[in-house]
């Protein structure tokens, strides 16, 4: 099997952007092919996976051939990848898999999402299109309403308090301050992320992701590729992934997910690491709850434990473990589709050592976590600055 | 419209000996004062102090299967055996065999849904075979500052005839808990005969009004209006919309699980699953049907603020507000997720008992669908 690589990533800024999909789209490429050190021809990619949710409506069929044609890359072999919320965390795993295969040398890993040109209406019609559709909705939830209902079971079950969920908010909010391309550059205090209006209970304002348009585009290569468009791959050591019941009621437990558990032990075991070695995180935040839950279920703390853990300050930047150095999907935006490849961007910054202000002190092992609705689908990949054995 | 001192069934001694064997009553928790009429309209009937005001997921329909539901169980008589006549004015017409599927008498039949007079439902009934339901239901109708709005209350009232109940009493007066509910309209008659079944004292289940009147909730005038739905949403659904949408089809297929608790238990590790599986998600095994007890306990609950309600509840929590939905824990395991209605939605707890009631839950290609919702038991 072939070793892969991340020669190059880029995305587009991320938040309430007036550009067309194609244009965001063509603003994440062009920044992802700026970054391969010695440049490489749109023409070698060989494949090409695409993670939208297709949030509107608008291009529901056949969305990877238009964004192919709009980077010059039409006749590449092109497929929208759909896992909800872990739509591109899932197009990475494909086009990883595509290349450690030898199907071809060189894979693009993209997402995309236009979610803030329709209205109000149209939103919440599709923020739903990837819970559980017949009861989950129909008795009136979206994920807020679900997340919500797995904090409480968190809060009742290990004692975690609202305060905890607010230390993630401030913990994201702060390292997005830090990043050009979040959708929430400032600051948040505690008092503030209490005091917000609640839209699920436990779950205030500050405890909710945003809606947000953006895309990410990530390059994978094969050992020699990568070594010949670079001096710095970052290394795709580990790639697991699971799926589970898509209803959360229907899983034995609210307070963990099990496809969490499952697709870190597979990548911890290929890349032949574990949580205690992992630098630095991106974690699927798309409420407070989802990165105690994550932190718990990736093993780098016990279970029960993760709300006083963030609390403490051990995943900042600079703690035990930096955790959503872009600041996550809460500062930095989740547009669905463009998430999962947007958190591979950041760990490719972040290995390389270009950060900036934001880079976590010798960060050689990186964890991506992309989590599609409640915790149905789940990618994990680890990423290594040293070339895996 | 028979009103007071004539009886609502026509007079007449019933054929063959049939009578009524149960009663079974379903009043809106939500009232509405005459002090609060007045503040708005500056005068109220006097002989009415208070009218009870069907919620935002609650209508005609939904208070006939639950007047229905109560006069059957309080005999512990089986849907299946029972033939439906049901008498309804205000609110939609209620279709026959969707009111058989909510009570589970699908096997049954329903001889007449239109306005009927008492003695052809009399006859027609001796010529029946097993007891019949009989069930009126009202919701106000009346528009806003209207003699019929000051006037008219909402609820149902059932009765359940066979061979040996009460006779019908021969003549009746207005039942005087319409000073509580409000003129029932179409079921106001229905209400007399059973005050007059009590003045009688005679022997028939269910005679206890007192226990579907109590726990009432004073709401305002304006609330009564959305709740009334007089009050309209600005943007109502579009009919077929794009993005998730559970198409009328699929709704269709789902009402055994959603009105009966019609799911299955796994013949193998015997866990309980609603709605029921091809195979038990858990072990594999082979699932036999199983209709689920009406209890269940709250293993999780949150309350929907703005902003966290799919499209199909943005106009319900516009209407009237935050709304609950739990988790609830149901026998052998199984686990739903429910709206939880006729409650403060902030004083749920985890642990607390609840009991399904059917509502409304949305409307959508010119139907409305109704499901199971949740409320406190004895509430």
């Amino acid at each position: 099997m072939t070793r892969v690589a991340v020669v190059g990533a880029g995305m587009s800024r991320f938040g309430t952007r007036p550009e067309t999909l194609r244009a965001l789209f063509r603003e994440a490429f062009d920044e992802c092919l700026a970054t391969v050190d010695k440049g490489v021809a749109v023409e070698d990619i060989g494949e090409a996976y695409v993670g939208s949710v297709g949030f509107g409506g608008l291009q529901l069929g056949n969305l990877s051939a238009l964004l192919a044609h709009e980077i010059g890359a039409a006749g590449v072999p092109a497929r929208r990848v759909e896992n909800a919320c872990a739509s591109s965390g899932f197009a990475f795993r494909d086009a990883v898999a595509a290349v450690r295969s030898g199907a071809c040398d060189l894979a693009l890993a993209a997402g995309v999402e236009k979610m803030n040109d329709v209205s109000g209406l149209h939103q919440r019609y599709w923020l739903g299109v990837s819970g559980e559709t017949e009861w989950e909705r129909l008795a009136g939830l979206t994920f807020p309403g679900v997340y919500a209902l797995l904090a409480q079971r968190h809060m009742i079950e290990y004692g975690t308090t609202r305060e905890d969920l607010a230390a993630v908010a401030v913990k994201n909010h702060a390292n997005g301050a830090k990043n050009p391309k979040a959708q929430f550059q400032r600051e948040i205090t505690p008092q503030q992320a209490l005091a917000a209006p609640m839209v699920a209970d436990p779950l205030g304002l500050f405890d909710c992701c945003s809606t947000t348009d953006g895309a990410a585009c990530v390059l994978v290569a094969g050992e020699d590729l990568a070594r010949r468009l670079t001096d710095a791959p970052v290394w795709v050591a580990g790639a697991g992934a699971a799926s589970d019941r898509l209803a959360a009621h229907e899983r034995p437990s609210l307070t963990r997910l099990d496809a969490t558990e499952r697709a870190a032990r597979v990548a911890y075991a290929q890349a032949g690491v574990g949580p205690q070695d992992v630098d630095v995180a991106e974690v699927h935040d798309c409420f407070t709850i989802a990165e105690i839950l994550a932190v718990e279920d990736l093993g780098f703390v016990p279970k029960g434990e993760g709300g006083p853990w963030t609390a403490e300050g051990r995943s900042r930047i600079g703690g035990d473990v930096a955790v959503n150095p872009s600041g996550g999907l809460k500062a930095k935006g989740h547009p669905l589709g463009a998430t999962g490849a947007g958190q591979i961007r950041e760990l490719f910054l972040q290995i390389r050592g270009e950060a900036g202000p934001r880079q976590a002190a010798d960060a050689e092992v990186a964890l991506a976590h992309n989590v599609g609705g409640s915790g149905a689908t789940c990618a994990v990949h680890v990423l290594t600055k040293e070339v895996p054995a | 419209m028979i009103r007071g001192g004539k009886a609502a069934h026509g007079g007449g001694v019933p054929p063959s000996g049939l009578g009524v064997v149960s009663v079974g009553t379903a009043f809106p928790r939500l009232r509405l004062t005459s002090d609060e009429l007045k503040a708005a309209w500056g005068a109220a009937p006097k002989d009415i102090d208070e009218r009870c005001i069907p919620a935002f997921d609650e209508d005609a329909f939904t208070l006939a299967v639950e007047a229905s539901r109560r006069a059957l169980s309080v005999r512990g008589l089986a849907p299946a055996s029972v033939v439906t006549i049901v008498r309804t004015f205000g609110g939609p017409r209620l279709d026959a065999l969707r009111f058989q599927d909510a009570l589970g008498a699908a096997e049954a039949g329903v001889v007449a849904l239109e306005p009927c007079h008492g003695a052809g439902v009399l006859a027609a009934a001796a010529t029946l075979a097993g007891p019949v339901l009989w069930v009126a239901s009202s919701v106000p109708d009346g528009s806003p500052g209207s003699a019929e709005e000051a006037r008219q209350g909402a609820g149902a009232v059932a009765l359940v005839l066979g061979p040996g109940g009460a006779p019908l009493p021969a003549t009746v007066g207005v039942a005087p808990w319409r000073r509580l509910t409000g003129d029932l309209g179409a079921a106001q008659p229905f209400a007399d005969v059973v005050h007059a079944l009590r003045e009688a004292k005679a022997s028939v289940a269910g005679l206890a009004v007192e226990e579907s009147l109590a726990g009432g909730r004073r709401v305002s005038y304006v609330r009564t209006l959305q709740e009334r739905r007089v009050l309209a949403a600005a943007d109502p659904l579009p009919s077929e919309p794009m993005g998730a949408f559970v198409p009328w089809g699929t709704y269709e297929a789902s009402i055994p699980a959603r009105w009966r608790l019609e799911g299955a238990r796994c013949a193998a590790c015997g866990r309980g699953w609603l709605p029921a599986p091809t195979r038990c998600p858990d072990c594999g095994g082979q699932t036999r049907p199983h209709a689920f007890a009406p209890r269940g306990t709250v293993h999780a609950v949150t309350v929907i603020g703005r902003g966290a309600a799919p499209s199909e509840f943005a106009e319900q929590q516009r209407a009237v507000g935050d709304y609950a939905v739990a988790v609830v824990e149901l026998e052998h395991g199984a686990r739903v997720v429910g709206q939880v209605t006729d409650v403060e939605p902030r004083t749920l707890k985890v642990g607390d008992e609840v009991e399904p009631v059917l509502r409304r839950l949305y409307e959508q290609q010119g139907a409305v669908r109704y499901g199971q919702k949740w409320r406190p038991r004895g509430a």
